[in-house]
């Protein structure tokens, strides 16, 4: 028994040492690598669950951008859409509009040249009276377009020398009616950064506008300048000394359809300054007008601060178009 | 003399009616001979549909061509007419209401001669026809006839 009972002392001291060495070599080291990792399966769960996160995020930031780059799509599309609708309606301004003042006035004038016998001092009058609406018409029809023309068309920068448009311009003024006496004085070298061709319908308006309010003098003087303006920047000018306005509706002279002067004295459709104003604002500039009845006028317009210099406006991708 | 013709593109009845005279107040004495839409314009060119057994070797002195038109507008007009040997060198000049700077870049892309606004004012649209006629119709020598 007691050989037995000490066998088995032996054994569980045998044991004990056995886990005991256990515990501070094998067991222990098992452990220890467990704990590592562990550790190292958390830190990787913790990795992979920020980096899941993050990847959730940027992902749905990147939804986000998606969703907006679709949004931003479909606004340009939008756009492009009412452009192309703005597009086709000038289109049919012009061409189905046009038609039947043809019409109207090639009527009314076969009628005078063949039917003449038929009609009486004031029918011949009335028949008069048709034509001129009809012609009239077709001005306002035009003009409109030219607004809508440069409310649409795509700015394209470079450098204009407007003295020599102006000259241009005036040259081809003087042509309709050589009879006049007019002088045009302008300015030589002036420069600016803007679109040519808009640029020459702002021109073509104002000069053309100096011209048609000065046909009642005997001698008329139109001038193109440009003088300091605010913050460096330059003011360019058209200056007659024709029949003027009263400074108290100087607002108004830029807006559509608006008139101060009276058919009968001068002709015009009263869209031609609120061509210029937009092209100016297009420009990021400025536009306004001085004067006084019968004592001529003057219009200033800036360009913005980009023809100073030299830096295209922010439509300078249009260069590109 | 009397084998030169206009032949003119227009499907407005009024505008028709005007052109005609137009040309008739300027002694224009040549046979004008209308197309209401594109398709009649192509159809008497190449003596096809109701135009089929026309002596085609005859071709028009002029085309006076309007660009709005039913069926084939007058760019595709100009287009077939201008891909087409027999007729590749005829005049065309684009007559119409249109002032839209896109129409004349295609319309000269696409080989017309001239392009002319109808003016609404009927006296000023007989002297453009005049100016038409004495460029067109005297002053500028045709393209030899193909043999």
């Amino acid at each position: 028994m007691s050989s037995v009972k000490s066998g088995l002392m032996a054994l569980q001291r045998l044991r004990g040492s056995e886990r005991e060495g256990l515990g501070r070599t094998a067991l222990g080291r098992t452990a220890v690598v467990y704990a590592v990792l562990g550790v190292a399966l958390l830190l990787t769960c913790l990795a992979s669950y920020y980096v899941r996160r993050s990847r959730r995020h940027a992902e749905h930031v990147g939804l986000q951008l998606e969703a907006a780059n679709e949004q931003l799509k479909k606004a340009t599309r939008d756009v492009e859409g009412a452009n192309k609708e703005l597009e086709a309606f000038s289109y049919s301004v012009a061409h189905d509009l046009r038609a039947p003042l043809r019409s109207i006035d090639g009527f009314s004038q076969i009628l005078l040249e063949d039917h003449a016998q038929g009609f009486d001092e004031e029918a011949r009058d009335l028949l008069g009276r048709v034509q001129a609406s009809s012609r009239r018409m077709a001005l306002l029809i035009d003009d409109l377009l030219n607004l809508s023309r440069v409310t649409r068309s795509v700015l394209r920068h470079q450098t204009v020398d407007l003295s020599a448009l102006a000259r241009e311009i005036a040259a081809e003024i003087q042509k309709s009616r050589p009879d006049r006496e007019a002088r045009f004085v302008i300015a030589e070298g002036l420069v600016a950064f803007g679109d040519a061709s808009l640029l020459r319908v702002a021109l073509e308006n104002l000069l053309g506008n100096a011209w048609k309010f000065t046909s009642k003098k005997e001698v008329a003087t139109i001038e193109f300048g440009a003088a300091p303006y605010e913050g460096g920047d330059v003011a360019y000018y058209v200056r007659d000394d024709g029949a003027g306005f009263d400074p108290r509706y100087a607002e108004k002279l830029f807006g559509a359809f608006q008139r101060l002067h009276g058919a009968e004295d001068f002709e015009g459709t009263g869209i031609g300054l609120a061509t210029v104003a937009r092209i100016v604002h297009r420009h990021g500039g400025r536009v306004w007008a001085e004067g006084a009845v019968e004592e001529g006028a003057t219009f200033f317009f800036t360009l913005g601060s980009g023809h100073r210099q030299g830096v295209p406006f922010p439509s300078r991708k249009a260069e590109v178009l | 003399m009397t084998d030169k013709v206009i032949l003119l593109v227009e499907d407005n009845p009024d505008d028709e009616l005007l052109t005609l005279r137009a040309l008739k107040k300027n002694n224009v004495t040549d046979e004008v001979v209308v197309a209401r839409d594109g398709v009649e314009a192509l159809d008497y060119l190449f003596g096809t549909g109701e135009y089929a057994g026309r002596e085609t070797q005859a071709m028009p002195q002029l085309i006076l061509l309007d660009l709005k038109l039913p069926k084939m507008d007058g760019f595709e007009v100009l287009r077939r007419l201008r891909a087409e040997e027999r007729t590749r060198l005829l005049p065309v000049v684009i007559l119409t209401s249109s002032r839209e700077q896109q129409d004349m870049l295609v319309g000269y892309g696409l080989g017309a001669n001239s392009y002319v606004r109808k003016p609404v004012s009927f006296e000023q649209f007989v002297g453009a026809v005049e100016q038409l006629k004495l460029y067109w119709l005297s002053l500028n020598e045709a393209p030899p006839r193909a043999v």
